[in-house]
């Protein structure tokens, strides 16, 4: 079973298994984000406190939540690259990358638009929010790197220090709003207690934070075969056209 | 036309436009992400590994 398993880490193979995923992870991305934007604007109230701003959360908080979580999967598939020296994880690493940077956009700018009508303020250099802009610059860091370096071995293993110290970040992220004295609230949901929202909102961005996973699947799956053709174009199953 | 059901938040499609005056916020967010979205999937589209 495993050696099966591991057939899937030869680009060769996993080029058209990837191929018939995109279509299936990126619908399913669709669906779920109508069913999201549907709950977002016409089953959830208006909120008591804030009122209608509240609705930029639909996207904020899932855009947040898989900023974070891309970043711990890049890294995670760079590290597995480091150590087993795989050529598929390094280009797995690469094509999460712009999509958790394009995330990690999201967050930052739907929270600034946030941020002004309720904090009064686009911006502060808070934990929460100074953390997250420096997620967006290990995203850039991390690609620039890599394009910098010729030899894609060599930027694999570049890429995958970098990535795996920027690790120590996220867990900042996160506990940023316990750790120091945020203008940015706590946790709306968590894992321990009853979440803080109305059970339509939660349900809300559930689906649309489902949907931002799928999406980011998709799109994944989408790069990493053009990362694929780019890096193998010299290999035979690529020039015969048998992809 | 989906009356019934829009009435639960919203009297009509100016009310929703205007998001109880927080349009400019809510829809510049939306707006914002469609683009992001639009943009990855289009350069993907063309073949594009990199942005």
């Amino acid at each position: 079973m495993f050696s099966n398993l591991f057939n899937f880490a030869s680009p060769q193979a996993f080029y058209p298994v990837a191929g018939r995923m995109i279509s299936w992870f990126g619908w399913s991305a669709a669906l779920l984000g109508v069913a999201g934007l549907y709950i977002a604007f016409f089953v959830a109230p208006t909120d008591a406190t804030q009122g209608e701003s509240y609705r930029i959360i639909f996207i904020h908080v899932p855009a947040a939540w898989m900023s974070m979580f891309l970043y711990l999967v890049m890294a995670g598939w760079a590290g597995l690259g480091l150590v087993l020296n795989t050529r598929l994880s390094g280009m797995m690493a690469s094509a999460l990358a712009p999509t958790g940077a394009m995330f990690t956009v999201v967050a930052l700018v739907t929270g600034l638009l946030w941020g002004k009508p309720t904090w009064g303020t686009y911006w502060v250099w808070d934990a929460r929010l100074t953390s997250e802009l420096f997620l967006l610059f290990l995203y850039l860091g991390f690609m620039a790197l890599k394009e910098a370096i010729d030899d894609p071995q060599r930027a694999d293993r570049a890429g995958a220090i970098l990535a795996l110290v920027g690790v120590v970040n996220i867990p900042i992220i996160y506990f940023s709003v316990q750790w120091w004295n945020t203008l940015h609230q706590g946790a709306s949901v968590s894992l321990t207690r009853a979440p803080s929202m109305a059970a339509t909102m939660l349900a809300g961005m559930l689906v649309m934070a489902l949907a931002a996973w799928m999406y980011s699947i998709a799109v994944s799956l989408a790069r990493v075969r053009a990362i694929i053709v780019a890096r193998e174009q010299d290999a035979a199953w690529v020039r015969s056209g048998t992809r | 036309m989906g009356q019934e059901r829009d009435t639960v938040n919203w009297g009509g499609v100016s009310e929703f436009i205007a998001m109880g005056g927080y349009g400019a916020f809510v829809w510049g967010s939306y707006g914002v992400t469609a683009l992001c979205i639009g943009v990855e999937v289009w350069l993907l589209a063309r073949g594009k590994a990199n942005p």
